[in-house]
């Protein structure tokens, strides 16, 4: 009964949930499966980080939620509930409405994601005038005020430039700013520091993390570095080949991970504690949405395969010392023994 | 920005000394004594000689030259050999008519161009957009003539719905702005076409879809600005194309502007005159690639401050 009543309590304070997402893509091979049966919430001020290698569907989920996949792509099946509504099912006039407004994105290439012909206070007043109904005045003057809070000097001065005329950080700036403007609910961010220099990511990465705070924000941090994650997740979703293969808090997945993938991706981290000479790389790439293998799709590449592999593990409960956590792996699954 | 403009007059001035340079020594070799082609058969060679003098023919070429530049830039092109008219005067007469005929065309050209290219662009691989690609081949490929004849004997003729010669109503412009119009209107929808297909897999693109704009102010605002730049430069040298290109839409629909004027001087041996329409299209050329440049500075602003200041 007590489980219940904690399960009735997370669903209540999800603020966005996704069941079942499934995403595809048109291509030469066929029908391909990028995002396969993705399923997880986020509460309301919380962030929650998504790792994974290149091309493991981390975009492509995001994407999906804001429903902005285009062709060759296409929205499968699944739901994902936001402010009670399934946002799969909207019509398009009533999802512009939240997109930029209530859900915020911000890319990983912050030197293409700015449009080059208008400057970076029309870009941002722009997104005021449409959802806040602000004249343009007064639009303009917030789109300063924006920039100063995303930490850019001289903000008056920068509204009336063009994107070229600024730093990769800038500009990643210049999104937040845009991104933060309507002060939305949830902030999606797709690898917003991957493309700028070390020093820069610690700052925009601060930076989203204080914004958050101030404007109680949900986070839902990608990212395919573990650092960045450390630095500033509650919960971590790691995924693999288009599917979640282990969920749990932050704690628990860095200090304990359970997937045989999650532990080759943290033993892959550069540690300066640990006086070893070599990383320890996971051996292989991760398959082809094309050609999957059968079965656990880790399982060509994981040191404990074994017979029962070659079936379709099912995500479990497992214990977590510091919250609820789930893994997708026959290790952790009753036939593992038999097996 | 200021030095940039400032930096393209200067070349314009010197490409424009050029121009007068190239056409002084062209008017030089042409064949023909223009003494003799003025005077009668049966002038005695002490006339022609006389006549030689009074025109500053038998002054060396550079001092010549030096007088033909000075006077060009006081904009006197002398008379023409026939009917003794000011050539700069003819000239001003006719490139009224030829700007009517040009702008017309270009307005048709830009106007139903980029539309269809545009449109084309955002049903890629439907009908609209094979229709549009079919049209354009033959647009680009047709020869002015066909087209204009074509036009003349369906519209004008059998239908009666337009003039087929002469310029007495605007109706008259119709058949000729479209003649000398649909090979440009062809090539701007192509270029829009892909121009607009790389700009809307930009990535920007997705970022102003992800802010919630409606697709019309996605496509109007963020990408057309972005996919014009390549129109304008098109479009740019165009407009100069269709000034100095009208001779034969000119002279298939009896249309009196510079084109026909150049095509009579010819046929006439009027040099003056000829050299006043060959140096008319030079300028044209120039100062229209001149307004290109400048233009193409204002809509992206990545040239203007990189070539400016
Ligand atoms: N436009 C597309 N056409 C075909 N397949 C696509 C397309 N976009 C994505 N995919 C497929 O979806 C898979 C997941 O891509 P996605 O961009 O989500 O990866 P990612 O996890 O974000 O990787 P990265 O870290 O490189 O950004 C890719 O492997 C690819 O096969
Ligand atoms: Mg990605």
């Amino acid at each position: 009964m007590a489980e219940t009543g904690e399960l009735a309590g997370r669903r209540e304070s999800a603020l966005l949930e996704v069941r079942g997402l499934r995403t595809n893509f048109n291509t030469k091979h066929g029908s391909v499966r990028a995002v396969d049966d993705i399923s997880f919430s986020m509460a309301r001020g919380e962030t929650v980080g998504i790792v994974g290698e290149s091309g493991c569907g981390k975009s492509v989920t995001a994407l999906s939620i804001m429903r902005l996949i285009s062709e060759p792509g296409r929205v499968e099946g699944g739901e994902v509930l936001f402010g009670g509504r399934d946002l799969l099912k909207l019509s398009q006039s009533e999802m512009r409405k939240i997109r930029g407004n209530k859900i915020a994105m911000i890319f990983q290439e912050p030197m293409t994601s700015l449009n080059p012909v208008l400057t970076v206070g029309s870009q941002i007043s722009e997104v005021l005038r449409l959802h806040e109904r602000l004249n343009r005045r007064d639009a303009a003057a917030r789109a300063v005020e924006m920039l100063s809070v995303v930490n850019i000097p001289a903000p008056e001065k920068r509204v009336h430039e063009y994107p070229h005329q600024l730093s990769g950080g800038m500009r990643q700036r210049v999104m937040i700013a845009m991104a933060l403007c309507c002060k939305p609910d949830v902030l999606i961010c797709d690898e917003p520091t991957t493309a700028l220099d070390v020093t820069i990511q610690a700052q925009i990465i601060s930076l989203i993390e204080d914004l958050k705070d101030k404007t109680g924000a949900a986070v839902m941090m990608i990212t395919h570095d573990l650092g960045v994650i450390s630095g500033i997740s509650d919960r971590v979703i790691v995924m693999y080949s288009g599917r979640i293969i282990e969920e749990g808090t932050k704690m628990d997945v860095l200090t304990n991970p359970l997937h045989p993938y999650t532990e080759g991706l943290l033993n892959a981290i550069p540690r300066i504690d640990l006086d070893c000479d070599e990383l320890k790389v996971i051996p292989g790439m991760v398959p082809n949405p094309a050609f999957l293998p059968e079965g656990c799709h880790f399982r060509p590449r994981c040191a404990d395969a074994r017979g029962i592999c070659l079936k379709e593990p099912q995500p479990v409960a497992a214990a977590g010392n510091t919250g609820p956590r789930t893994v997708r792996c026959w290790k952790y699954l009753p036939d593992w023994r038999s097996a | 920005m200021a030095t940039y403009i400032l930096k393209r007059l200067l070349q314009t001035v010197i490409v424009l000394w050029g121009v007068s340079l190239v056409t002084f020594v062209l008017m030089n070799v042409v064949p023909g004594d223009p003494v003799l082609l003025m005077l009668e058969k049966r002038a005695t060679p002490e006339a022609v000689e006389r006549i030689r003098h009074e025109m500053g023919l038998d002054r060396p070429k550079t001092t010549q030259y030096f007088d033909f530049v000075s006077k060009a830039a006081r904009l006197d092109l002398g008379r023409s050999y026939f009917t003794k008219e000011p050539v700069m005067t003819a000239l001003t007469r006719r490139f009224g008519v030829t700007l009517r005929l040009a702008s017309s065309a270009y307005a048709i050209a830009l106007l139903l161009g980029i539309s269809a290219g545009v449109a084309s662009a955002l049903q890629r691989g439907g009908a609209f957009d094979s229709l549009v690609r079919g049209g354009a081949v033959i647009g680009i490929s047709a020869p002015v003539f066909w087209v204009a004849i074509i036009l003349q004997m369906s519209f004008g003729l059998r239908l009666g719905w337009f003039p087929i010669s002469g310029i007495r109503s605007d109706w008259s412009f119709v058949l000729p702005a479209i003649a000398l119009g649909i090979r440009y209107m062809a090539s701007i929808s192509r270029v829009t076409r892909t121009s607009m297909l790389e700009v809307i897999s930009q990535d920007y693109i997705r970022t102003a879809r992800a802010k919630g704009l409606a697709e019309r102010v996605v496509i109007l605002k963020h990408a057309l600005k972005n996919a014009l730049i390549p129109i304008i430069t098109l479009a740019g040298s165009e407009l100069g194309n269709l000034l100095a290109g009208s001779m034969l839409t000119e002279w298939v629909f009896a249309i009196p502007g510079i084109g026909k004027l150049m095509v009579d001087s010819i046929l006439m041996r009027d040099l003056p005159m000829l050299q006043g329409t060959v140096l008319y299209i030079a300028v044209v050329f120039v100062l229209s690639n001149l307004t290109v440049d400048i233009s193409y500075a204002f809509i992206d602003p990545r040239i203007r401050y990189l070539k400016g200041d």
